[in-house]
């Protein structure tokens, strides 16, 4: 096992490196110029000289070979815009005038603690409802339970959110608006974000686990369990549950990382000061210390959501073995 | 079986003690300060730093921390200048090259932590306070986005401390090396030397990024002084949660009245706290708005007939029941199409920019696209302005389909053959450009000519016109200062050069002529009679399409006494109060 896990870890060397190099070669090659977007619509060449050297792309891209020669160091080959992003060389967010770090320290918590309630709630409401959802297969609340999921999976998030403003804050005036505090005041903003999002996920959650435990109901072990006399809750609680466990682990370890990462729309439309809102407002300002950071971030923790998804398996499923 | 069930309570557990934590917060509702008044912004602010001011949210905030040497008279018109920091206007040598500007006495800075200034109360502001600023906006390390706007090629000796600077590492920077341009004879007395008269200069001592800083701050907080500001005027930054919130709190050490010939603001003001929500998105801000949360806000497109009657343009009754009152602003500004004049199809063709201009319908855009928010242009200065005739006709500017027919037919003689499709570039992909694209496409489409619209970000729109690679773009104009100069430098051709403010690369010499000469002169008849001659000058090379001089609306409730709206002074909320008990009779939550 542990052979896997440090050859599983070197592999998510190159694959981390293969994001960072895509993503900064698409922000080279593709966007415009960080300097114009910051420096306002009269900006003269001596504004834009200056604005460049302090994000620093005012270096060669790839190697600076000149540098290089003039200090006949090898080492200033490797002072130039891509090995700056490689080293974690990042300046500070132009748009913030702060270091990208401490951005992520002040937005990660946010948007976790949004999502982390979410996730609890959302998680295991699915699974119980697929689980009552396929022991009354075919009867009416089941097909109204499908329904609800197929009219929660077809309604674009942002309408949802909107007409809960409206009708849970505007009309009814059970939660605040939107809007956020710091500390412990910004549970009082958490309610509405927190029901919508699990409103809006409930249902391709629900619909998937519904799938798993159906195809587990019509196992061998299943049958053989009945026969032996196993009550209805002992099949679904015991038996089938272990078994659905691969499934469920592979899509909530996954799911971990956009913990801290946050929702983009949502967080936008309630004014949650999180990642998500971080991340959409660095893409349309072309903040690009930001979006390598947060690239960086979810590349790694999505790597290592996959290494924790196959040491989970081995807990769940004592057959599984990592070599 | 058993260890399931236990997971399953303990999963309920936790969800009930979220659940009922959330609930429980829902009890607290925010109290209403009656001595705060509650706005929202929607611009993330970048820096507290008078040297990296650039944006109108970012000016408008600190512009109630920092004070310069001049300011705007809050409800005057036509808009004139009043001594803030400085004791009387600038005395300007016969040459008209040098300014010496006495600095007031007593005003000092604060520090509302405490951290540079034991007391909080900072020295006095002083000349050299000014000249530190300056250099500091100057400074290559810096790279402030105002040295071009408001110093770059004007000041003597500035572009040297700027090439000076280049060469410096940032700590090695000397301060106090000299620039010939800027010198304080004494320690409250200013003298600025420019390269060539320019009258408009004392304009841009009125502009927040001027503000004096003091170099104790600068050297204590380095960097950080962009969430650190320390100013003199009315308010102090209390609070700062990036995209969150902006609390402002009275100076302590405000000293209130500015001058027997400026604007009288009292010496604490009565609003003592401002607190300034973030929202990117128009409508819960609009929402919070309805629900007295908020006491001023915009009016989100989408909701305007909520708000205002089309026909009329007043508020709906129900607005005006809610204790809602409407000002309505004009800004000065203009929004036109910029024709690329060195575009082989449209820079020789006047017919053809001309059948354009006649096929636009101004008033139906402005009515339908904008709501009725704006007055449909004229010319390229607008109204506010001295040389605004709202009687004048322009002739292009008349909605005139037939003769654009007729134009159209002139313009493919010139051009040798059927005009080809014509691309027009727009700033962004959102339903204000969009709409606008459709009503232009469809308008050019009635004369028999096709427009392929092309939408870009922002920063891509500003490349391809420095390139000149656009052959139409839809842009628009505010002025910085209450000079038609602003307008008129947009068609000087030495401002055509790459990255210049002259876009659409036009180039008349007699325009240039006259305003080589009016640009020296003093606001005088003569130069009034300059301005309008330029301005005839373009209207009639037409080489932008006008489309409409913008209005804004802005809501408020009627304990906001005092709400005025003045584009170009700073730190307005001194002179504004709250009336609390017309709020708690109307609103049930505290």
């Amino acid at each position: 096992m542990w052979s896997y896990l440090v050859r599983r870890i070197l592999w998510t060397i190159p694959i981390t490196l293969s994001v960072v190099l895509f993503t900064f070669t698409m922000f080279t090659l593709v966007a415009s110029d960080p300097a114009r977007s910051y420096a306002g619509k009269m900006a003269t060449d001596a504004d834009l000289v200056a604005i460049r050297h302090r994000m620093g792309i005012d270096k060669p891209v790839w190697l600076n070979i000149r540098h290089a020669r003039l200090t006949g160091s090898v080492a200033a080959a490797f002072d130039s815009q891509f090995f700056d992003t490689l080293l974690f060389r990042f300046p500070e967010s132009m748009r913030y005038q702060e270091s990208v770090w401490s951005l992520m320290k002040s937005k990660a918590p946010v948007s976790f603690s949004i999502q982390f309630p979410v996730f609890v709630i959302e998680l295991g409401m699915q699974i119980i409802a697929s689980l009552w959802c396929a022991r009354h297969r075919g009867r009416m609340g089941d097909l109204a339970v499908t329904f609800l999921c197929v009219l929660g999976m077809s309604v674009p998030a942002l309408s949802i959110y909107m007409v809960a403003q409206w009708l849970l804050a505007v009309k009814w005036q059970l939660f605040p608006i939107a809007g956020w505090d710091s500390g412990l005041a910004a549970v009082h903003f958490m309610a509405m974000p927190i029901l919508v999002s699990v409103i809006c996920r409930m249902g391709a959650g629900t619909r998937f686990y519904r799938t798993v435990v159906l195809e587990e109901m019509g196992a061998d072990y299943v049958r053989t369990a009945k026969s032996k006399g196993v009550g209805t809750s002992g099949i679904y609680l015991t038996h089938v549950m272990r078994n659905v466990m691969i499934p469920i682990l592979t899509r909530t370890v996954t799911a971990l990382p956009t913990l801290f990462l946050g929702a983009l729309f949502l967080e936008r439309l309630f004014q949650i000061p999180g990642v998500g809102s971080l991340l959409v407002e660095s893409i349309f300002n072309n903040d690009r210390p930001v979006v390598m950071v947060v690239t960086y971030a979810m590349s790694v923790s999505y790597c290592m959501a996959l290494l924790l998804t196959d040491i989970c398996y081995t807990i769940a499923d004592p057959r599984v073995r990592l070599r | 079986m058993r260890k399931m069930k236990w997971i399953f309570f303990g999963y309920l557990a936790l969800v009930a003690i979220i659940v009922g934590g959330i609930g429980a917060s829902l009890a607290i509702t925010p109290r209403r300060d009656p001595h705060t008044l509650y706005v929202s912004y929607a611009v993330n602010i970048k820096s507290f730093d008078s040297a990296e001011l650039y944006d109108t949210t970012s000016s408008q905030i600190a512009g109630q921390v920092f004070e310069c040497l001049y300011n705007y008279m809050p409800d005057k018109r036509p808009f004139e200048l009043f001594p803030e920091l400085a004791t009387t206007m600038p005395t300007v040598s016969g040459d008209g090259r040098i300014l010496s500007i006495p600095i007031r006495r007593g005003v000092h800075y604060y520090d509302p932590e405490h951290a540079v200034f034991a007391d909080g109360m900072g020295p006095e502001v002083s000349a050299a306070d000014f000249i530190f600023a300056w250099k500091r906006i100057a400074s290559f390390q810096l790279a402030s986005p105002n040295y071009s706007g408001l110093f770059q090629g004007r000041v003597r000796g500035l572009d040297d401390w700027w090439r000076y600077t280049r060469q410096t590492p940032e700590d090695q920077i000397d301060w106090d090396r000299p620039v010939a341009g800027l010198r304080a004879p004494d320690k409250f007395t200013l003298v600025i030397e420019l390269d060539r008269p320019t009258p408009q200069f004392v304009y841009s001592l009125a502009q927040v990024s001027s503000a004096p800083v003091s170099k104790a701050a600068a050297d204590h907080w380095k960097g950080k002084l962009r969430r650190h500001p320390i100013g003199s005027g009315p308010y102090c930054l209390a609070e700062h949660l990036q995209e969150q919130r902006i609390v402002l709190a009275v100076n302590p050490v405000y000293r209130g009245e500015t001058g027997s010939n400026g604007h009288a603001s009292p010496k604490r003001p009565q609003i003592t706290r401002i607190q300034m929500e973030y929202f990117v998105e128009e409508l819960p801000s609009w929402l919070l708005f309805q629900q007295g949360r908020f006491d001023i806000n915009g009016i989100p497109k989408e909701s305007f007939s909520q708000a205002i009657n089309v026909d009329n343009g007043t508020l709906t009754p129900q607005m005006e029941a809610a204790g809602i009152r409407l000002l309505k602003t004009p800004m000065p500004a203009v929004q036109y199409i910029g024709i690329n004049m060195r575009d082989p199809v449209m820079g020789k063709n006047l017919p053809l920019r001309q059948a354009i201009s006649m096929a636009f319908d101004r008033k139906k855009y402005v009515q339908v696209y904008l709501n009725g928010r704006g007055r449909p242009a004229i010319g390229p200065i607008p109204p506010e302005f001295e040389t605004f005739d709202p009687d004048a006709i322009n002739p292009n500017t008349v909605f005139d389909p037939r003769a654009a027919r007729q134009k159209v037919k002139e313009a493919e003689a010139i051009n040798g053959g059927p005009i080809p499709v014509l691309s027009l570039l727009l700033p962004g992909t959102d339903t204000r450009y969009r709409q606008m694209a459709d009503f232009m496409v469809s308008q050019i489409a009635s004369i028999g000519l096709t427009i392929r619209p092309e939408h870009r970000t922002w920063a891509r729109f500003q490349e391809m016109i420095d390139a000149r690679e656009a052959q139409m773009y839809a842009l628009g104009w505010q002025a910085d200062y209450p000079d038609e100069q602003t307008f008129l430098q947009l068609f000087y051709s030495k401002n055509a050069v790459e990255r210049g403010v002259n876009a659409t690369g036009y180039s008349n010499a007699e325009f240039d002529a006259l305003y080589e000469r009016a640009i020296q002169l003093p606001p005088t008849p003569e130069r009034k009679v300059l301005y309008e001659h330029m301005e005839s000058i373009v209207v009639r090379d037409c080489p932008w399409i006008l489309t409409h001089y913008p209005t804004a609306y802005t809501l408020y409730y009627e304990w906001v006494k005092n709400f005025q709206i003045n584009t170009y002074a700073h730190g307005l909320r001194a002179y504004q109060s709250l009336d609390e008990s017309a709020h708690r009779d109307r609103f049930k939550h505290p």
